[in-house]
């Protein structure tokens, strides 16, 4: 697999990412903020905050899954979730090759 | 000026028109000059109201001009002319017509001075609507535009309410600044509420907006959610119970946009967050946070638009928008990839697009205020919605798992839409004193100091840096085909249980009850029957001889009393 998809892709992006973590965490300590609140002021409080929020939230959103997800067909057939999207609305055309 | 004029009549004259117009290019240039048309009647009026006329002693006026007026009719117009572009392809009459009524309704609900003529386009934009739902023609579809105009006629009714209520009240129609606490004020809270989406009264946006045609979800995203916006800003700006709405409504989608497999019902989840950020910006009710509240709902008409269009555009050419059937369609669809990522960029506030200049005035009020906890919810959301609509929504359809599908890029019109949407997504970031000189309030607010740049950038680069680990680990919800129960849940299978129990014991009660009746009446006859039936006692015939003879025993007896 090459392109933007591959795993390799996928490590550099990364990489590119810690990088860009560490400059601005760097960044952070020549900052003179004047937040709203005491919390904000805080070094790094953006990053930590921005870091473990977002993994809190994946953490949530996945153990609250199980209980919420439902076969496509569960409201069927008055619900548009297991329905094909009717072929008169859709322009499908293949790209050149 | 003629009383009736209001920025709302082109597109009503455009929806009579077009269908005695061959479909076409002639037919589009309609659609995208109604917008226009709706500008120039508008633009350059001096502040004020016009075209106000008497109606059984009501003061009925169809054009208020001020500044939140004029911004959101603005930004409707805008948004109704490139959808106009977006939808050059389709040939539908219903679509077309329903598309300009719809926007019609929502502008001219928007310039209405009083609340009878904001109830009239409030209904309109319901009823105009749904045809767009109803334009995929299926029987889902079906049966969720009649899910969508319940609720949606029934928000206009429950408005009416109020409106009766409060004319009762205080004898005026006017659309004002209302405090909440009549019982008026909360029937009409409550309208606007289903319209804005609050929690437990939302389910009808996912039901509904997935549900629509391709082009039909785009216009929807537009105008309903954000003409409510509009009517908190003008109707109760400043009520405190706003705020924790807002933070409810804002955090609460987030865990539904993280799993939800139908792309299209992710950006409504996205959507519905984002709306928490404007409502609890009308909670507040500051200038800064008014301002920030109606610069933000522009700045969502277009990069929520522009993510609608994005995905809408898929599904144009794959067929589906399950982001389990999609992946790696960077390569055949480069350009949509790109206003994708400017959709996402401009939703997760990164700097110099036009997200950051809109969602920090509101950050900023929360913080002027001193409300930490709803700033800190509010910077939750924030990264959550970077999390799922600016990473999770591109990564699953144009990067992540590398599907077999290689779809042609959009059609040139929808592409112009996009691009269109996209500069004015950047332009607001980079030149944000053009929106700001619209707002309702004067701003000394500056977005771009070097702090609050680095810390935001801070925050969604560690976000960026969870999704990667999280990818990499396999931490990240994968998507599933199915679908999320939601509030709908209750009243679409709950409520129908709960009545089929009841109805169940009722019924059972009643038929034992009539069972039971039924047996003691059948008793009652038959004893009726022993006794005076053909074969009773009392039917029985007595000889005239011992009718005499009792007539002389008691003639004997009274003889024989008479004399002692």
């Amino acid at each position: 697999m090459t392109g933007l998809t591959s795993k390799r892709a996928g490590r550099w992006a990364t990489w590119f990412l810690i990088l860009c973590c560490a400059a601005l965490t760097a960044l952070d300590f020549t900052l003179h903020k004047h937040g709203a609140f005491a919390l904000e002021d805080g070094r790094i409080f953006y990053g930590w905050f921005g870091l473990l929020g977002s993994v809190a939230l994946v953490i949530v959103a996945r153990l609250v899954a199980p209980f919420l997800r439902r076969n496509e067909d569960y409201y069927a057939p008055h619900a548009t979730a297991s329905e094909e999207h009717p072929e008169s609305d859709l322009g499908r055309e293949k790209a050149d090759a | 000026m003629p009383e009736f004029l209001t920025p709302a009549l082109p597109y009503i004259t455009a929806a009579f028109l077009i269908p005695f117009l061959p479909q076409g290019w002639l037919r589009n240039i309609f659609m995208a000059a109604a917008p226009l048309a709706g500008i120039a009647i508008f633009w350059g009026l001096m502040p004020g109201q016009y075209n106000a006329f008497n109606v059984m002693g009501m003061q009925i006026g169809l054009m208020r001009i001020d500044a939140l007026s004029t911004l959101f009719g603005l930004a409707f117009s805008f948004a109704a002319c490139i959808i106009a572009l977006y939808a050059w392809r389709v040939q539908d009459t219903i679509q077309q017509v329903a598309a300009l009524l719809y926007a019609g309704a929502a502008i001219g609900a928007v310039f209405a001075t009083d609340i009878i003529t904001l109830f009239v386009f409030w209904e309109g934009t319901a009823i105009a609507s749904v045809f767009l739902i109803w334009a995929r023609r299926t029987e889902g579809s079906f049966a969720s535009g009649m899910r969508y105009l319940i609720v949606q006629v029934g928000s206009g009714v429950i408005l009416l309410a109020g409106i009766v209520l409060h004319y009762r009240e205080t004898g005026s129609i006017a659309f004002t600044a209302m405090e909440l606490g009549s019982p008026a004020t909360w029937i009409m809270l409550t309208a606007i509420g289903i319209k804005c989406a609050f929690p437990l009264l939302h389910n009808w946006m996912h039901d509904a907006y997935p549900s629509a045609t391709i082009t039909g979800t785009v216009i929807l995203s537009v105008f309903t959610t954000k003409l409510a916006v509009y009517a908190l800003l003008r109707g109760f700006p400043g009520t405190e119970l706003l705020i924790y709405v807002g933070v409810v409504m804002a955090l609460f989608p987030i865990l539904f946009a993280l799993l939800e497999n139908d792309l299209r019902r992710l950006l409504t989840y996205s959507l519905n967050s984002q709306l928490g950020f404007m409502v609890v910006g009308a909670g507040i009710g500051t200038p800064l946070a008014i301002s920030g509240a109606a610069a933000h709902a522009v700045a969502s008409i277009f990069y929520q638009g522009l993510l609608f269009m994005c995905v809408s555009a898929v599904l144009y050419r794959t067929g589906t928008a399950r982001a389990t059937a999609l992946g790696g369609l960077y390569r055949t669809m480069p350009l949509t990839t790109l206003f994708c990522l400017v959709g996402g960029a401009s939703i997760a506030a990164f700097p110099f697009f036009s997200g950051f200049v809109s969602k920090s005035l509101i950050l900023s009020a929360t913080g002027e205020e001193q409300y930490f906890y709803v700033w800190l919810a509010l910077l939750l959301a924030s990264a959550g919605a970077f999390l799922h609509s600016g990473l999770r929504l591109p990564y699953l359809a144009f990067f992540g798992a590398n599907s077999s599908l290689r779809p042609k890029e959009a059609p040139p019109g929808m592409l112009i839409a996009m691009a269109l949407t996209a500069l004015l997504c950047v332009g607001i970031g980079l030149y944000p004193a053009a929106l700001y000189d619209l707002l309702p309030y004067e701003l000394t607010y500056e977005p771009y100091t070097t702090a609050h740049i680095i810390t935001q950038v801070q925050l969604l680069a560690f976000v960026a840096l969870g999704f990667a680990l999280m990818v990499k680990r396999d931490l990240l919800a994968p998507p599933q085909r199915g679908i999320l129960l939601d509030f709908d849940w209750t009243y679409r299978r709950l409520a129908p249980a709960i009545l089929r129990l009841l109805s169940h014991v009722i019924g059972g009660t009643w038929h034992f009850g009539v069972r039971l009746t039924e047996r003691r009446v059948a008793n009652l006859l038959s004893g009726i029957y022993r006794a005076h039936g053909p074969l009773g006692p009392l039917a029985r015939t007595w000889p005239t001889g011992s009718m005499v003879l009792w007539i002389a025993v008691l003639l004997g007896m009274t003889l024989v009393l008479t004399y002692i």
